[in-house]
């Protein structure tokens, strides 16, 4: 593979991936935006690295989900932008989940990591119980359990917002 | 999968999206392999002869951190955000290797990982083992004292 292939299989894998990655890693990351942003950023570096092997795997998708999911960078990166006087960098700021009702993005931010992780893949990278569980290192029981348990935690709220919404006081 | 309560959150996500050019990571990830091998360039200046091993940025700190690069990797660079009670730098290391993934185990490329400056912070040096150096040779390649055994 030359260097031209490279960049045009990373860019049409990029194009075709990063907005359901990045959702998804969003949803994980409880709507910090800018955490979302470095690890999927630092995910894809990786992948253009390794990209003459990641290119033969069976769901490279799932390898920079959770090469993303698993980043502890975002702090150092923050923590340096607080430092340097970054407006975009304050905690405020890093909460930011533009677009999403932010009592939704409340509700999500409530659950367990966990229980995040697997509603990223399950809901939007569309993956099967299988895919997830082989994405995030778990059992597939423990997947179906995480996301019962999700559902369970988001139904009674969802429906409550609704009714407030319909029928406000 | 038709739950109500799951379209909802679907479609309130894909109201998001994510801007950054290809271009740009491609570009970013071009650099931060630039780095790697000027740090790997710097290796020889040490007078030691070995294959395919790697030094972290060197970054001395204090309290309970220690010296830090931006990311995990077992071919350059090392983070380890806090010392975790009860266990060396070397297996918060190589845990925190294992479960972010980027742990690339025997044998395609093992590796050790040591520290110097012991239990007061400091930087982490990456080996690939058993072919590259020990540790003593490591340290020594960075300058730096070889860690107390516990």
């Amino acid at each position: 593979m030359d260097d031209n292939e490279k960049v045009a299989g990373f860019t049409a894998f990029y194009e075709g991936s990063k907005q359901k990655v990045f959702r998804a890693v969003l949803l994980a990351r409880a709507g910090d935006r800018q955490a979302a942003e470095d690890a999927v950023a630092d995910a894809y570096e990786r992948a253009y690295l390794r990209w003459e092997k990641l290119a033969e795997h069976p769901n490279p998708t799932a390898w920079v989900i959770r090469t993303a999911m698993n980043q502890r960078i975002s702090m150092w990166r923050r923590q340096r932008r607080v430092e340097l006087g970054d407006p975009e960098a304050g905690p405020a700021a890093a909460r930011t989940a533009d677009f999403i009702d932010p009592a939704l993005m409340e509700m999500v931010r409530a659950l367990p990591r966990g229980q995040r992780e697997v509603l990223a893949l399950r809901v939007l990278l569309d993956f099967s119980t299988e895919q997830t569980a082989d994405a995030l290192g778990i059992k597939q029981g423990t997947v179906k359990a995480q996301l019962h348990r999700a559902l369970q935690a988001l139904r009674p709220q969802v429906a409550a917002q609704e009714f407030e919404e319909v029928c406000p006081s | 999968m038709n739950d109500p309560v799951l379209a909802e959150l679907k479609e309130a996500f894909e109201r998001v999206s994510y801007n950054r050019p290809a271009s740009t990571v491609v570009a970013r990830a071009k650099r931060r392999r630039h780095r790697r091998r000027m740090i790997l360039g710097a290796v020889p200046a040490f007078g030691l002869v070995a294959w395919g091993y790697s030094v972290t940025q060197r970054e001395i700190t204090s309290g309970n951190q220690l010296g830090c690069a931006e990311s995990y990797s077992q071919h350059g660079n090392m983070t380890v955000s806090e010392k975790v009670p009860g266990e060396t730098p070397e297996e918060t290391c190589t845990r925190l290797m294992t479960e972010t993934g980027q742990w690339e185990g025997p044998p395609t490329n093992p590796v050790q990982c040591v520290t110097h400056y012991g239990r007061d912070g400091g930087g982490l040096l990456v080996v690939p083992a058993p072919e590259g150096l020990d540790q003593e040779e490591a340290c020594s390649a960075i300058g730096a004292a070889v860690p107390p055994e516990d």
